[in-house]
């Protein structure tokens, strides 16, 4: 009896690992939706405006919905508003790597937006938007790679997790 | 916030703590100059000093406080709020604008394009100019601007040598003439300002940083020959007010806007109305206010009317 009730919970919560697992694939496709977003937008403020870092950060991370990077955005415009010690790219740096776990962004992805960090608030413009530009270039392609496969991917996820379950079953019995 | 506040965020964090820890009635305090390598130096009460090592001021550059490039990079960072892209036009004419009204002088390398000024880069000096407001400095004069029979102001030319409070006396009257006057039964009219240099309104993200009044638009940064005909078009002002006429362009341009029946009140450079005179400046305006070349800014040598006669 006592066996049994063991088994079902390893059972329940190496199923429940495997689809928290696949829950976190979904939400790095989200981030990275919501990315693609926002650095957009803030290529426009740029381009188009010429609108000072802290209000382009403000108007496009505005438009994120309260998610994780939402407060991302929040706080490095409230940074720069405090004019915190330190340069831009550092204070850049900071936030995304507090708010990356929450955002299940990956070290590749957050290399990305740190190297997009440092060009960001130079006197050069076309320095930026090159930059912005061809970071937009890189996440749509790895967007569109992980919209290929999420599905699959989802499904291992899940299907991992319950067969590692029974695999530990089969080895505690 | 106030203007310690408005003055310390545009600072290094060393510079903040040794400029916060001072005494300053930031009243008297008139520029900071940043130099890479150089000590700092303030004009305090019309007096150049040294900012010291430990805070404080002295006369003695070996204990002055030494600017680093990464201080000025850093105080650059702060004055452009880590947007110098944002900044570039202003930049091109080596001033920009922060709020408060406080207008930052940059040098460095320039970058010449065709001719012409494309960037400014390695910044190595910066010149803080505080703004100062003298709020009430026109009221003495006024009333003298008034046609009293036909119940209109009198265009009007303040004329003055540069640093002699042209461009504050002309303020003091767009706001007076936008806010009117109760005492003197004196209704407020709308007023169009073209602020080519910024220097009136002090606009900061295009929201004027002076009180100009509550019947004032604004046009920052545009150049006066075009701003003029487009407050006429879209704006329909009373009154239109520039800042430092002097070219041709600009003259045919207030002739356009008195023939639309606005009242133009505008500065020029110049030692007295004959100045003007000579330089053709004078045809539409009807009172010329000059100021003193000596002695303290904004004081009034005579109000003249179109014959040249002294009125004040």
């Amino acid at each position: 009896m006592l066996k049994a009730f063991g088994a079902v919970l390893v059972l329940v919560s190496c199923g429940a690992a495997g689809i928290f697992w696949a829950e976190e694939k979904k939400r790095r496709l989200q981030s990275l939706h919501k990315l693609q977003q926002f650095f957009m937008a803030l290529q426009g403020e740029i381009r188009y405006g010429g609108t000072p870092l802290k209000e382009a950060i403000e108007i496009a991370g505005g438009g994120q919905g309260r998610g994780s990077l939402y407060f991302v955005f929040s706080e490095i415009a409230s940074r720069m508003e405090k004019r915190e010690e330190g340069s831009f790219s550092k204070l850049w740096k900071e936030e995304f790597q507090k708010g990356a776990k929450g955002a299940a962004l990956q070290n590749r992805d957050l290399e990305r937006i740190f190297r997009v960090g440092e060009s960001l608030g130079l006197l050069d413009r076309e320095t930026q938007l090159n930059s912005l530009e061809h970071y937009l270039s890189e996440i749509s392609c790895d967007i569109g790679q992980e919209e290929k496969a999420i599905g699959e991917k989802v499904r291992l996820c899940r299907w991992l997790g319950a067969l590692a379950g029974v695999f530990i079953c089969i080895l505690m019995i | 916030m106030d203007k310690r506040e408005e003055i310390s965020r545009l600072f290094s964090l060393r510079l903040r703590r040794l400029l916060g820890g001072m005494e300053i009635d930031y009243e008297k305090l008139q520029e900071i100059r940043l130099r890479i390598g150089c000590p700092v130096v303030l004009i305090y009460d019309n007096r150049e000093r040294l900012l010291g090592k430990e805070g404080g001021f002295t006369k003695e550059k070996e204990k002055g406080y030494y600017v680093t490039k990464n201080e000025l990079r850093e105080t650059m960072e702060y004055i452009c709020n880590y947007s110098m892209y944002a900044f570039e036009e202003e930049l091109k004419q080596g001033f920009l604008t922060v709020q408060g009204g406080h207008r930052i002088g940059v040098g460095g390398k320039v970058i010449v394009e065709m001719d012409r000024v494309k960037n400014i880069k390695y910044i190595s000096c910066v010149n803080i100019r505080l703004a100062h407001e003298v709020k009430g400095c026109a009221d003495r004069v006024m009333p003298f601007l008034l046609e009293k029979k036909e119940g209109r102001w009198s265009h009007t030319l303040v004329i003055s040598p540069p640093r002699c409070g042209k461009t504050t006396l002309l303020r003091d009257m767009v706001r007076y003439i936008s806010e009117g006057n109760k005492e003197n039964q004196i209704m407020g009219l709308t007023v169009g300002v073209v602020d080519e240099r910024s220097e009136l309104g002090a606009c900061y993200l295009g929201v004027p940083q002076n009180d100009l009044g509550m019947r004032t638009d604004i046009l920052d940064c545009c150049p006066k020959e075009e701003g003029i005909m487009m407050l006429v078009r879209s704006m329909s002002p009373a009154v239109i007010a520039v800042d430092e006429i002097g070219s041709q362009g600009d003259k045919k341009a207030l002739e356009q806007a008195a023939n639309c029946g606005c009242i133009v009140f505008a500065t020029a450079h110049g030692a007295d109305v004959s100045d003007i005179q000579n330089r053709g400046l004078d045809q539409i305006f009807e009172r010329f206010v000059v100021l003193k070349s000596r002695g303290k800014a904004g004081e009034i040598e005579g109000i003249y009317n179109r014959g040249g006669q002294r009125i004040c």
